[in-house]
């Protein structure tokens, strides 16, 4: 029993399920804190899907409840014959709307400066709560519960049973792109939009979501108090709540409790052991712990690993008819030039990438390859035209050239450490391939299993990684960007060998750009030279590599 | 007319005070920081209580806030620079936000609910010039922001120690490599900001004089990260605009009855304006491949 | 006694060991060029004997005195200085305070330009410019200028000719075997041999992060096969 809530994550839900029904057997003083427990829990759990998970920083979260608390206080008050759930209802609805507004013109901040606008928009609503005041108060209006919700407990179950769902929903989010996307944004923008997956709208999103889960807080604690002021909703509080989300993980439901209990309780404790001048205190030791949580985030590490892959030395089977292969790309590059200021990284480059073909990129460090690989991906602006089976894609964002079927890995890995290798797989391939395939393609390039989790796993594995993810989005030409840096001569040589497969197995066209020539030799059908961002020779390999001004290019003109 | 723009000099003083330390903040040690309002009444409060209990003379009170406040942001800065070196931009701001309500819970403690008010420096002594009545304070107020952005601005442009601090503010590996200090100096930034934040709040707190409980400045920090951020986080002279520019609006604002409650939210449509002039070109999160 | 001592090095950087069990040694008043196709390891290596990351095992000793537990200050302090890859001026700053921040006073600081200005008067007319909007070649000027101003013992140099005109390197090798000549130990990590080469004195070949030749120069210098080999695979 224990194993199965551990494997599927249900910790938190357990919890809360018991702390609901635990309202049934406790005192009306206690189920009244408890209930406070969990509404502060799902304002957590807001915070965590903004910041844990999309890591932008919002500071906006109270601010929302208090505009979902409004929303439901004057649904309350002019509408009281439609009692509760609708002003529950719309609650979540309108912060959610609103945040769509609100994020709309924040879609280029980052960082800090989304946090400084999400901290005046807290200041904004605080003095509208302030000035307007909530709907009914001259008339001294107080919700009042009746019916099957009056008793403290029963309000207390529905609020378990509510943060029970919205985690559950969460979950369910995450193993889709839609929630999986708001990982790769905190981790690398540049990565999610290579999937071919529109960042802004991914934003946008995580903002909603978080301020529907933020507004039905604040509707809850409207049936809990019955009146609220906006006192309740304070700009520092949101600080507070920052700090404690950070603190506690608040990706998890079960981060979001230990926070919310915390709040609640520290207060308590400090009182029942003789402390009770000091409960303020509570603040500050959240503070230092969010500190401390943060500092072991700056050190995250990703383990390292002596030696080589697990398959290394094993010879690669048979790639079997995974997929139906679809026809390889051709890329064709005309007159492409990436200039920075006076400096041309890439100089009118015109060459073809041939149907099916493994071709090469090489040349000295700073020759150009990255800026031409960025420009043909779209992450770097250009002149000059680049044509994917004909089709003009020069003018196309970077998504939109990764869903016509332009792919690339990084030379910094880009795989998602907080996710599964499956949920990055699913993710980089927008949703396509079954479980089966997945499988197969995972165990045949050594990859492990779709359950592990990106962090546990060493640099080569995790490139491994982004490679199979891409490949399993069917494109039409791949662009390998350095892959085996830092690999030991096994492990490079086995890459090679996938590689090579790869044109037959996947019906796609790869452009590899290596420093490693061996490499190189196995595996490509052609090369291009490029130096100083200018193509000095192009064709079959060995050929290509033993023209003298080649040599001399690499070497420095040792044969001179 | 004049009486709005005059008091909107007074706090827009104290929002570029405010501003100028986070700008020299996050221009030497590349962090922004959420912290500097907790800091500054940390500081300013301790002196005003220090005097208050030692009867001793306003400025002594003044003296002694901003060596508080130094000390306060020293701490501070130890706390950045030995756990947070390496760290990104966003943790490390994460990070000052943490200390702001560690610093925040601290003072609230210490000092209260108790509404202080700053015994001013200049008497309320008022000059007459040309037949226009100008309040010192808001002469002082406005004299020590002007002062410290172009103290700070010459200290850093043309003294050596200040070069070796833009050195490390731009490449802290490299410039750790050609022997610049960064822990010494993340904290002697972070204490000097520390200090004339404290003396600058003291001085906006004199001019105004009216009492204020400690909480309810803690707010300030918002104005003053805008000021900062008109700045960009680099010059003074433009936070100083910035903070001088906000406080007007707000004044007008205050002056007029259907929208006086909403003074203070004038920051947020500026922010606003501010980062979409600023991000107009951007696209991708900084790093290249 | 070797001026710099390094026993079987190794490095791990992101995860993987990017450097394994590396041994080599540079001596007084010469030239050692580390050669290499990227990814091999140079940059790592450089890293860890300048004290940028910290290796698993293995020791650097300089002047016998073993720097581990060191940090770059302080190895800097002792005397050794590292020029690192991809021309690291400070690019708002002007070219005169970019030379200035090297030196730890002001009067210093004077005594420091000079000393660049007269090694390299080109950057005399480019002083107030801000070093982000100088060419390759003079932004190397600045980053050579700037690491000889604390009088090193031991200069560590990461692709001193990556993305510049062969005639513009030659302008820098003239001054490395000055150096030489004055009694500094040279690493000098190098793509393009062929210049490194003509100056060099010993020479070691990286490939995947181990050493895969150790040489005098003159002998490959006289028979380039070996090089190409190493190299080429």
């Amino acid at each position: 029993m224990v194993n199965v809530l551990k494997r599927r994550g249900l910790w938190g839900d357990a919890v809360l399920l018991l702390l609901g029904l635990s309202g049934l057997v406790v005192g009306s003083y206690q189920a009244f804190l408890l209930t406070s427990v969990v509404i502060t829990a799902l304002l957590c759990l807001s915070v965590g899907v903004t910041t844990e998970r999309a890591g932008m920083v919002s500071l906006a979260q109270v601010a929302m409840a208090g505009v979902g608390a409004w929303v439901a206080t004057w649904l309350l008050a002019r509408q009281p014959e439609l009692g509760p759930w609708p002003a529950l209802v719309a609650a979540t609805l309108v912060p959610s709307a609103m945040a769509v507004v609100l994020a709309l013109p924040t879609l280029r901040v980052r960082g800090v400066n989304l946090a400084i606008v999400t901290l005046a928009f807290s200041l904004v609503v605080n003095l509208f709560l302030t000035r307007a005041g909530f709907p009914g108060a001259e008339l001294g209006f107080a919700y009042e519960r009746s019916g099957w919700l009056e008793s403290d407990a029963h309000l207390l179950l529905l609020c378990a049973l509510l943060g029970i769902a919205i985690s559950r929903a969460l979950v369910w989010m995450e193993q889709r792109p839609f929630g999986a996307a708001w990982f790769g944004i905190k981790f690398s923008e540049r990565a999610v939009a290579a999937f071919g997956i529109n960042v802004s709208q991914a934003k946008v999103s995580s903002f909603a979501v978080a301020a529907g889960i933020a507004g039905l807080a604040g509707g809850l604690m409207v049936l809990q108090l019955g009146v609220l002021s906006s006192r309740n909703f304070e700009p520092m509080a949101s600080l507070g709540l920052f700090a404690l989300a950070v603190l506690s993980h608040a990706r998890f439901l079960s981060g979001a409790l230990i926070a919310a209990v915390l709040t609640w309780f520290t207060p308590e404790l400090l009182t029942a052991v003789g402390l009770a001048e000091w409960k303020d205190i509570g603040d500050l030791i959240f503070a230092l712990g969010a500190l401390h949580a943060l500092h072991g985030r700056s050190k995250a590490a990703v383990p390292a690993k002596a030696g080589d892959l697990a398959n290394a030395g094993q010879p690669l089977p048979l790639a079997p008819r995974l997929l139906e292969p679809g026809q390889p790309g051709e890329l064709a590059l005309q007159g492409l030039t990436v200039a920075y200021g006076a400096t041309k990284a890439v100089d009118a480059v015109s060459l073809t990438i041939h149907r099916g073909s493994v071709t090469g990129l090489v040349g000295p460090n700073g020759a150009g390859k990255s800026s031409l690989v960025d420009a043909v991906s779209g992450f770097t602006r250009a002149t000059g035209g680049v044509a994917l089976d004909g089709v003009p894609i020069g003018s196309m964002s970077v998504s939109e050239r990764a869903r016509l079927g332009l792919r690339r890995t990084f030379q910094v890995g880009r795989a998602i450490p907080e996710l599964t290798v499956g949920q990055y797989v699913r993710l980089a391939s927008r949703g396509v391939p079954d479980a089966a395939t997945l499988d197969s393609v995972l165990e045949w390039m050594g990859c492990p299993g779709a359950d592990s989790s990106i962090a546990s796993l060493d640099v080569g594995t995790r490139r491994l990684v982004e490679i199979a993810a891409a490949l399993l989005s069917q494109p039409r030409v791949l662009l390998l960007d350095e892959p085996a840096a830092g690999m030991s001569a096994p492990e490079s040589h086995r890459l090679g060998e996938i590689i090579q497969r790869i044109p037959r197995a996947f019906g796609c066209t790869v452009l590899l750009i290596e420093h490693d020539l061996a490499l190189i030799r196995n595996v490509c059908s052609e090369l291009v030279v490029l130096e100083f961002g200018q193509v000095i020779a192009k064709g079959p390999v060995e050929e290509t590599l033993a023209l003298p001004h080649v040599v001399d290019a690499y070497i420095g003109g040792v044969a001179a | 007319m004049i009486d709005i723009i005059a008091s909107g000099l007074i706090v827009g003083a104290a929002y570029a005070s405010l501003g100028i330390g986070i700008t020299l903040v996050a221009k030497m040690s590349g962090v922004v920081s959420f912290a500097q309002s907790a800091v500054a009444l940390l500081g300013c409060y301790s002196g005003l209580a220090l005097g208050a209990a030692l009867a001793a003379p306003p400025w002594l009170g003044l003296l002694l806030g901003i060596g508080v406040g130094a000390l306060v942001g020293a701490l501070f800065g130890a706390v950045i620079a030995r756990w947070f070196q390496g760290a990104e931009l966003r943790i490390r701001s994460s990070a000052t936000m943490a200390l702001m309500i560690g610093g925040l819970t601290i003072g609230s403690r210490i000092f209260g609910d108790v509404p202080r008010e700053a015994p001013s420096l200049v008497a309320h002594a008022v000059m007459d010039l040309g037949g226009v009545r100008l309040d010192m304070g808001l002469l002082l107020a406005l004299g020590i922001a002007v002062l410290l952005a172009v103290m700070l601005d010459a200290f850093i442009e043309r003294s050596h120690a200040g070069t070796r601090m833009l050195a490390f503010a731009q490449r802290p590996v490299t410039a750790e490599l050609i022997g610049i200090p960064a822990t010494r100096l993340t904290v002697l930034v972070w204490a000097v900001a520390g200090g004339i934040s404290a003396l600058s709040l003291n001085i906006v707190m004199s001019s105004t004089a009216r009492s204020a409980n400690f909480m309810s400045l803690s707010l300030l920090i918002l104005p003053a990260l805008c000021a900062a951020l008109i700045g960009g986080f680099q010059s003074f002279y433009l936070t100083l605009a910035g903070g001088l520019v906000l406080g007007i609006l707000e004044a007008f604002l205050l002056s007029v009855p259907a929208v006086a409650a909403y003074a203070q939210a004038a920051c947020l449509p500026v922010i606003l304006l501010v980062l979409s002039w600023m991000n107009r070109k951007e696209v991708w999160d900084g790093q290249r491949a | 006694m070797s001026l710099l001592n390094i026993r079987k090095l190794t490095v791990a950087r992101g995860g993987t060991q990017v450097v394994r069990e590396v041994s080599l040694a540079v001596e007084r008043a010469s030239i050692t060029v580390l050669l290499g196709p990227n990814g091999a390891g140079k940059s790592t290596l450089l890293d860890a004997i300048a004290g940028v990351v910290v290796p698993e095992s293995g020791s650097v000793l300089f002047d016998g005195e073993a720097l581990e537990g060191l940090s770059t200050r302080e190895r800097f302090a002792r005397g050794i200085s590292y020029v690192e890859q991809g021309r690291t001026v400070f690019p708002r700053l002007s070219v005169r305070k970019n030379i200035e921040a090297a030196a730890a006073s002001a009067a210093g600081a004077r005594a420091g330009l000079a000393m660049v200005l007269s090694i390299f008067p080109e950057l005399e007319k480019r002083l107030e410019v801000a070093a982000g909007m100088l060419s390759g070649g003079e932004q190397q000027m600045i980053v050579l200028g700037r690491a000889l101003i604390s009088r090193p013992r031991v200069l560590l140099i990461d692709e001193l000719s990556l993305g510049l005109a062969p005639l513009v390197v030659q302008r820098f090798m003239p001054l490395l075997t000055r150096l030489r000549g004055e009694g500094v130990g040279v690493l000098l990590v190098e793509q393009y041999a062929n210049s490194a080469l003509a100056i060099g004195d010993g020479a070691v070949v990286l490939a995947h992060g181990e050493v895969a030749l150790t040489e005098r120069c003159e002998r490959l210098r006289d028979d380039p096969a070996l090089l190409q080999q190493a190299y080429l695979g």
